[in-house]
C-alpha cells in the first residue's frame, strides 16, 4: 500500500537523521584532541577506551536533551530522579536522596579536627568548629517514605564528640536565618552564609563585632530572577525543576578587597576592587545559557583562596577550611578580617599539608566547617 | 561496546550504516569484509586485548572444520579424535577465563586447601561465541554444513556484531545462505529500524527503571515480604526486557545490514506449563543445548527412564552453569530438572490451565531470585523473607513509593509481558494497515527520543546478559 511506503520511507528517514545529527559530534575538535590525547598513551586500555566514550557522552549533555527527559519525568507526576539520587516535595524544593542504602558511619571523623585543635593550642590560635546548615529535609513536605540524604544525627554525635573534647562549637542548624537554601541546588544561598558569616564573626569577635558589618540593612540585594539552575535542577532540566532566583547582598559600605585563587600553588587568577569586583563573577550572572550562578561567588574559586581587606577595622587573620559551602561565606567573612584564607580540603581540590599551611600562614583564628577528615 | 550507549547509536551505527549500505551496497564480498572488521572492532573497544582470542577461536574452528570436513571426506577415523581436541580447546578456554577460580573455590571448600585464585578477567560474550563456534565444527562432522575454505565467512559468522556478545545464539545453518547470499532492502533496513527501536526503548525505558527497583529490594539484609515479592517481580522484568530488548535489538541490527537473526524470546511469562516456558525463553539456547548435548546423549530415544533422567539432569546443570560460575546458577538449572521431572511424572507438561499458568509464574519467580542473589544462603534469605521469615529493617523508600514512583513503568512492564499489544496491533494492521504504521512508527520515534533522553541522562548500564 502506497501510503504505507510512504509512512514508513518517513520514518526510515528520520530515524537517519537522527543518527546523522547526533554523528556531528565527529566535527567537535576539541573531542579530537582529547580522543589523541587518550591515544598517545599507547594501545589503548579499557580505562582509555572508557575516557573516550565519556568524552563522547558529554557532548550530548545539553539544556535541551536534559528538557526532554524532565518533562518525560514531569509528566509522569515523579518526586524522584535517577534513582532516588534527587527528590522534589511538593513545594518543588529538591533534596539530595539516597541512590543505594547509605553506610553510616559508627565514629565521627573528629580526629583530623583535633590534631589541627592540637597545633593551633600550641601556637595559641583559637578555633572554632561551624556545623554548616545543610538543607534540612525536615522541612521537606509530603516525602514521607522517602530516604533523604541529609544526616542531622550524624552531625549531632560529631558535634558533641568535640564538645566533649574541648571545642568551641558553633551549630547554625540553630538559626533559622541561615536556613535559607535553594530549591534547585544543594547550597544555601549567598543571603544565609552572610548571616552564617556574621554569626561566625560574632562568636570570635565578640563585643568587637562591627555591627556596621553584620547588618544587613548595610547592604543592597543584587538579584537575578529565576536564572539560577543549581546541582539538583540540572539532573532534569529546568522544565521539571524550575529556576531559582539568584541573590546577593553588596555592601553599601566602602569596600576595598584583594582576591586570589591559587590552584596546586599556582596563580590562577587576581581580582581587586570593591565587593563586587573583587568577589562577583558579573559576566556568569549576566549569562543566560551558564546555569549555576553559585559559581559566580569568588569566581568560582575551589582550592585555595586569598583575601585580603584594605579597609578591615582590625589586623586580625582568619583561615576558613570548608567545603564548597565556605564559598559565598568567605566573600562576607573577609570584611571581618584584614586577611582571609579558605581552603577546601575535598579531593582535587587543595591537596597539600593543612598543617603546613597553619605553620606557616599562622591565622588568629581556624573556622573548620567541614564534616569530614581533613587531610593533614 | 553497548546498543544502549551513545556512542554505538550516533557512531558506530551510523558509519557502519553508511558504509555498508551506501557505499558498499553493490559488493556482497566488501560488505562481507567491512562487516567483519567492523564486528572486530566493536569486539576490541570492549575488549582490547581479548580480541585475540576472538581471533584466536575463528582460526581454531576454522581449522578444524576444514580438517574434520576432510577427514570425514576420506572416510577416516580421525575426524572425530580431530571434534574432540577442537572442543576441549574451545571448553579449555571457556573453562579458563569462565570456571577456573570457581573451580578452585570449590577444591578449597571440598578439600581445605587454599589453592589461590587466578587474576582472569572474563571477556565479554565468551559463552556466546564459543557455543557459536562449536555448532558450527559439530555440523560440520555431522556432514549437515560445508567446511568454508575462505575463513571470511567462518569470521562473519563468529564475530557478526549484533549477536557477538549477548546472542542469539546463530547456527551456522541460519545464517551460511545469507553471508553468501543477500540483498539490502529498504523493507528491511525498516522492519529492522523497528525492531532496534522496540529493543531500546524495552532495554532503556523498562528494564533499566525495574532493575533499580529490584537492587534496592536485593541489597537490604531482611525486606519486608512486600518488599522481597516487589523486588523479586522487578527482577523478573529487568531480566526480560534486559535480554529481550538485546536480542531485539540484535535481530534489528541484522536486519538493517539484510541478515536474519533467529528469534530468542516468545512472550514467556505468559507460558502454561514450565516446559513451555523454555520454549520461549531464550530459545537459542534451549536449541543448542538439546541438539549438542541432550540429543546427543540419547534424547529421549535413552534406553531407559534413569538414562533419559540422567540426560535431562546434564542437560540442565549445564544451563545453569553457562550462565554463570556460581553455585546459585548451578542451583537455578537443577531448579528446572526438579520442575521440567516434576511436571512430566505429573502428566502436566502440555497441560494449559489457570493454574498451570499460575504455578509457573510462582516457579519462575522463586527461581529468578536464587538466580540473581549473590549466593545459596541469600537466596534462601531472601525466599524467606517473600514468605514472612526474619525481621525486616526500616525501609527508605518504602514499598508504597517505589510503587508510586513507578507505577507507570511497573503497568508498562506488565502489559508488555502479555500478547495483548501484539495482538491488538495485528489486528490494527490488518483493518487499517496504515492508521498502524503512522501510529506505530510515531511511537517508536517518540521512544527513541526518549530513550536518549534517557541514555543522555543516566549513566553506565550494561546488559545482565553481558557477563555470560
Amino acid at each position: 500500500m502506497k501510503s504505507v511506503k510512504v509512512i514508513r520511507w518517513v520514518f526510515a528517514l528520520l530515524f537517519v537523521l537522527m543518527l546523522l545529527t547526533g554523528a556531528l559530534v565527529l566535527r567537535d575538535p576539541s573531542l579530537h584532541r582529547q580522543v589523541k590525547n587518550q591515544l598517545k598513551k599507547g594501545y589503548p586500555t579499557k580505562e582509555t577506551i572508557a575516557q573516550i566514550e565519556t568524552a563522547v557522552n558529554e557532548r550530548y549533555v545539553n539544556n535541551f536533551n536534559l528538557n526532554i527527559f524532565g518533562t518525560w519525568q514531569a509528566l509522569l507526576g515523579k518526586k524522584e530522579i535517577r534513582n532516588f539520587e534527587v527528590i522534589t516535595d511538593v513545594d518543588g524544593t529538591m533534596y539530595f536522596g539516597n541512590s543505594s542504602p547509605v553506610v553510616r558511619y559508627e565514629t565521627p571523623p573528629i580526629a583530623s579536627t583535633m590534631a589541627i585543635k592540637e597545633m593551633a593550642d600550641s601556637m595559641g590560635i583559637e578555633v572554632l568548629f561551624v556545623q554548616t546548615a545543610f538543607k534540612d529535609s525536615a522541612n521537606a513536605i509530603g516525602l514521607e517514605g522517602y530516604d533523604l540524604s541529609a544526616r542531622p544525627e550524624e552531625a549531632d554525635g560529631m558535634l558533641a564528640a568535640l564538645r566533649e573534647k574541648g571545642v568551641n562549637v558553633l551549630d547554625l542548624r540553630e538559626y533559622p536565618q541561615v536556613q535559607e537554601a535553594f530549591r534547585t541546588d544543594h547550597h544555601w544561598t549567598p543571603r544565609s552564609s552572610f548571616h552564617a558569616s556574621a554569626l561566625i564573626a560574632g562568636e570570635l569577635l565578640g563585643d568587637d563585632l562591627p555591627e556596621v558589618i553584620a547588618s544587613p540593612e548595610n547592604y543592597t540585594e543584587l538579584t537575578y530572577p529565576n536564572s539560577m539552575l543549581g546541582s539538583l535542577g540540572i539532573k532534569a532540566g529546568d522544565i521539571y525543576s524550575g529556576r531559582d532566583d539568584f541573590t546577593l547582598l553588596i555592601p553599601t559600605f566602602p569596600t576595598s578587597l584583594h582576591y586570589e585563587h591559587y590552584i596546586d600553588h599556582k596563580l590562577d587568577g587576581a581580582y581587586s576592587g570593591d565587593f563586587t569586583a573583587a568577589f562577583v563573577d558579573l559576566d556568569l550572572l549576566d549569562n543566560p545559557i551558564y546555569n549555576n550562578k553559585y559559581n559566580a561567588c569568588l569566581h568560582g574559586g575551589y582550592a585555595e583562596n586569598c583575601i585580603v581587606n584594605h579597609l578591615a577595622e582590625t589586623d586580625q587573620k582568619a583561615m576558613l577550611i570548608a567545603d564548597s559551602f565556605g564559598r559565598p561565606t568567605a566573600m562576607y567573612l573577609s570584611l571581618y578580617f584584614q586577611e582571609l584564607r579558605y581552603l577546601d580540603p575535598r579531593d582535587g581540590r587543595y591537596s597539600d599539608s593543612f598543617l603546613a599551611y597553619i605553620e606557616e600562614f599562622r591565622p588568629d583564628v581556624i573556622i573548620i566547617m567541614y564534616n569530614l577528615t581533613i587531610p593533614l | 561496546m553497548l546498543f544502549s550507549s551513545l556512542i554505538f547509536i550516533f557512531l558506530f551505527l551510523t558509519v557502519t550504516l553508511f558504509v555498508n549500505n551506501v557505499l558498499l551496497r553493490k559488493s556482497l564480498l566488501l560488505q562481507n569484509i567491512f562487516l567483519t572488521l567492523a564486528s572486530l572492532f566493536f569486539y576490541a573497544w570492549g575488549e582490547p586485548f581479548n580480541i585475540l582470542l576472538m581471533l584466536g577461536s575463528i582460526a581454531l574452528n576454522w581449522l578444524s572444520a576444514l580438517w574434520v570436513s576432510r577427514l570425514k571426506a576420506k572416510g577416516s577415523r580421525l575426524a572425530l579424535p580431530v571434534l574432540i581436541v577442537c572442543l576441549l580447546l574451545n571448553f579449555g578456554a571457556l573453562f579458563y577465563f569462565k570456571y577456573l577460580n570457581f573451580s578452585l573455590s570449590l577444591l578449597n571448600r571440598a578439600f581445605g586447601a587454599s589453592l589461590e585464585s587466578l587474576a582472569v578477567e572474563m571477556p565479554i560474550g565468551i559463552s556466546f561465541f564459543t557455543f557459536q563456534a562449536v555448532s558450527y565444527v559439530v555440523d560440520v562432522y555431522r556432514q549437515k554444513e560445508d567446511a568454508h575454505k575462505n575463513p571470511l565467512y567462518v569470521a562473519f559468522y563468529i564475530s557478526f556484531f549484533p549477536q557477538l556478545i549477548a546472542g542469539p545464539i546463530v547456527r551456522y545453518s541460519d545464517i551460511s545462505q545469507q553471508i553468501q547470499s543477500r540483498a539490502l532492502s529498504f523493507d528491511g533496513f525498516a522492519a529492522g529500524v523497528k525492531r532496534f527501536l522496540t529493543g531500546l526503548a524495552r532495554k532503556v525505558l523498562l528494564s533499566n527503571v525495574v532493575g533499580a527497583i529490584a537492587d534496592r529490594a536485593f541489597a537490604l539484609d531482611c525486606p519486608s515480604p512486600a518488599m522481597a515479592w516487589l523486588g523479586a517481580i522487578a527482577y523478573a522484568f529487568q531480566i526480560y526486557y534486559d535480554f529481550s530488548g538485546y536480542s531485539d535489538m540484535a535481530i534489528g541490527l541484522g536486519l538493517m545490514f539484510g541478515i536474519r537473526i533467529p528469534e530468542n524470546f516468545n512472550h514467556p511469562y505468559t507460558s502454561s506449563t514450565v516446559k513451555d516456558f523454555w520454549r520461549r525463553w531464550h530459545m537459542t539456547l534451549s536449541v543448542w543445548f538439546r541438539d549438542y548435548v541432550y540429543i546427543p546423549l540419547g534424547g529421549n530415544r535413552s534406553p531407559s527412564a534413569a538414562r533419559r533422567v540422567l540426560n535431562l539432569l546434564a542437560v540442565w546443570a549445564l544451563t545453569g552453569l553457562w550462565h554463570g560460575a556460581n553455585m546459585t546458577f548451578l542451583v537455578w538449572g537443577l531448579w528446572y530438572f526438579v520442575l521440567l521431572s516434576a511436571e512430566r511424572a505429573l502428566g502436566l507438561s502440555n497441560k494449559n490451565t489457570w493454574y498451570t499458568h499460575l504455578y509457573t509464574l510462582f516457579f519462575v519467580l522463586i527461581g529468578w531470585v536464587i538466580f540473581r542473589a549473590p549466593s545459596l544462603s541469600a537466596a534462601g534469605q531472601y525466599i524467606g523473607a517473600m514468605f514472612g521469615l526474619g525481621t525486616p529493617g526500616i525501609e527508605a523508600p518504602s514499598v508504597l513509593v517505589l510503587l508510586k514512583e513507578n507505577w507507570f513503568t511497573l503497568l508498562m512492564a506488565l502489559l508488555f509481558a502479555t500478547r495483548l499489544p501484539s495482538s491488538v496491533l495485528k489486528r490494527l494492521q490488518e483493518k487499517h494497515p496504515v492508521a498502524h504504521e503512522a501510529i506505530t512508527c510515531t511511537a517508536l520515534l517518540l521512544m527513541f527520543v526518549l530513550s536518549l533522553a534517557h541514555l543522555i541522562n543516566g549513566t553506565y548500564n550494561p546488559f545482565i546478559y553481558f557477563n555470560f
